[in-house]
């Protein structure tokens, strides 16, 4: 008798196909090794290390993207802000994700008011554009911190999750073998991890990934207008406001940051595609 | 229509409550208080306790509250702690910058997305197709301030073809760069629903019986194909005005663009909070303004979703 397979296993043997899901995948396992490198300090330089005598150059062989206005050497900055991109982008997801799925769980299997209130909330949190929210509510801060943008990113990124899990228990709840687990005895928490996670994981991993993407581009963005990460840190969107007056001098300061986000951003996106279609390939068409 | 169309606006209702109630909130919970940074540094502080007395800021936190949101419904958003003038008054002079740079970009964004979109359909799987594909895919992954700034630094500072920064006189030219880089990332998004969309209405009966008629390609597209297909792009052009606001934020900034966008920056670094909070819900009200739309647009080309 063959082998029968789990839906993970179907999903991922589709996606191994996709071309430009596996580039995105190689390149997000290539930047969490950046990151692990700069977390050891393996990288050429300090990022918070300056020298006054060597402001300013292009790229050379010492200084591969050139140094900053401080003398600060670019790529180590650059490997250094991987840390930070990917700590804001997963750790706000993973909040996102513990909110969501609670949420969703109890809208979906208690139903009645639960359900009423818990989708109400997440249409306000849908219909209002999640930057501005994050926006005002960071701008109240005096100081800003890495784990305030991972918390407030964090809080406003779950109403994603939580309608996909609900709209999936509403699903599975009334499939037979459901119903015969309950039968059986097995309450409702076995349930959920037994019959409901399993088969939500793929269209999770999607909404996943294409959050993590815009966590990153948020951070940037909000580090881009000074209220993100402080410095010396080297977020990546602050570096590019940092050579936003550098930029005939030498306009490195701005590019190299710039591709950076762009890359991770794109690897993110193009993963989110991947595992997508692999999904639901009548989508690709 | 007219139920459809009230039923719409009074679920608005709640959304703006609940985000107006959850910035009353913060400003209680967070640290700072509203008299002393009204002000400011160099203010007498006697002038304190009359200051805190003619804001209510005495008064229970319930009292506040209803005064809030009576002054919010009659738009009232309160004084800027640094212009020392209301904020309606301050949004409002800076309101026509942001709406020339908003409507042209997203109808520039719509344009040229629904081509891109229907053009990649056409030459399905080809290179074309492909093409379109990543390029749209790279602009929603590009960060539109950096786009901006590369296109300063391109177009203005190397090639001299447009000004670096600035309103003008509100000529074409300063209208240029800050469009092309706010719109890159809508037109990206735009191109990829037409795309799918237009696929899924290619595979259906009418559109093979209109060709088997001997319509002529291009016909068929535009007047069987597109018509049908438009339906979710209008959703999706809705959705993407709430990230042309963003964007709009620091378009405006890199560019120098008086409109709210710049004024929101301004404001929040010098922590006027009344500004920030006063220029976030214009573009909140004005983004659910353009959904509220977009739905009743979409209830008169599909009549099936008035009777849903």
């Amino acid at each position: 008798m063959a082998k029968s397979q789990t839906y993970s296993a179907i999903v991922y043997r589709q996606f191994k196909k996709s071309k430009f899901g596996m580039i995105g995948l190689s390149i997000v396992i290539l930047l969490m090794l950046m990151s692990v490198f700069a977390l050891f300090g393996l990288t050429p330089y300090h990022y918070a290390e300056g020298n006054i005598d060597n402001i300013l150059q292009s790229s050379s062989s010492s200084h591969l993207f050139g140094t900053d206005d401080l003398g600060r050497d670019i790529f180590s900055r650059i490997i250094s802000g991987a840390t930070i991109s990917l700590s804001v982008g997963l750790g706000a997801m993973s909040i996102s994700l513990v909110i969501g799925a609670i949420l969703g769980a109890i809208a979906g299997f208690y139903g009645k008011w639960f359900d009423i209130l818990i989708m109400q909330v997440t249409d306000i949190f849908l219909a209002f554009p999640t930057i501005l929210f994050a926006l005002s509510v960071i701008a109240i801060f005096e100081k800003t911190t890495m784990e305030i943008i991972i918390y407030v990113l964090g809080f406003l990124g779950w109403p994603g999750i939580c309608r996909l899990l609900r709209g999936k228990i509403l699903q599975v709840r009334e499939e037979e073998y459901v119903q015969a687990a309950k039968a059986l005895g097995f309450n409702d928490f076995q349930i959920i991890l037994k019959h409901v996670l399993p088969n939500s994981i793929a269209p999770l991993m999607v909404v996943t990934t294409v959050g993590i993407a815009g966590n990153i581009l948020s951070e940037a963005w909000l580090s881009f207008l000074g209220i993100g990460i402080p410095p010396p840190a080297p977020s990546w969107g602050r570096m590019i406001s940092e050579g936003q007056n550098q930029l005939t001098s030498n306009p490195g300061m701005c590019i190299f940051p710039g591709l950076a986000i762009f890359i991770t951003v794109l690897a993110f996106n193009l993963l989110g595609d991947g595992l997508r279609d692999a999904i639901d390939p009548k989508l690709k068409i | 229509m007219f139920q459809y169309i009230l039923k719409r606006l009074l679920l608005m209702l709640p959304i703006i409550w609940g985000v107006s109630t959850i910035v009353f909130v913060l400003r209680f919970v967070l640290p700072g208080d509203p008299a002393r940074l009204l002000l400011g540094q160099h203010g007498d502080p006697k002038n304190l306790e009359t200051l805190r007395e003619k804001l209510g800021l005495n008064r229970p936190v319930y009292e506040q509250y209803f005064h809030f949101i009576v002054d919010l419904a009659q738009g009232d958003l309160g004084i800027s702690y640094r212009k020392k003038q209301p904020v309606s008054e301050v949004l409002i002079q800076r309101l026509p910058a942001t709406a020339k740079l908003a409507a042209v970009s997203i109808l520039f964004a719509s344009l040229l997305g629904i081509s891109a979109g229907v053009f990649a359909a056409y030459k399905q799987n080809t290179i074309w197709d492909g093409l379109v594909m990543v390029v749209s895919l790279a602009g929603i992954s590009t960060p539109v301030f950096w786009l901006a700034l590369m296109a300063i630094l391109l177009f203005s500072t190397t090639l001299q073809w447009f000004p670096t920064y600035g309103y003008g006189d509100g000529n074409l030219q300063n209208l240029v760069l800050p469009v092309f880089s706010l719109s890159l990332l809508e037109t990206g998004y735009i191109a990829r629903i037409t795309r799918s969309s237009m696929l899924e209405v290619i595979r259906q009966d009418f559109v093979r019986t209109a060709k088997a008629k001997g319509i002529n390609t291009f016909k068929v597209i535009v007047k069987h194909t597109l018509r049908n297909a438009l339906i979710p792009v209008v959703t999706v052009i809705g959705i993407s005005f709430a990230h042309l606001l963003g964007g709009a934020i620091v378009t405006e900034y890199v560019f120098s663009w008086p409109g709210i966008g710049k004024l929101i920056v301004d404001a929040i670094n010098l922590r006027d909070m009344p500004l920030v909070n006063g220029g976030v819900m214009l573009f909140a009200s004005t983004f659910l303004c353009v959904n509220l739309l977009v739905d009743i647009l979409y209830a008169f080309l599909d009549p099936r979703i008035r009777f849903d």
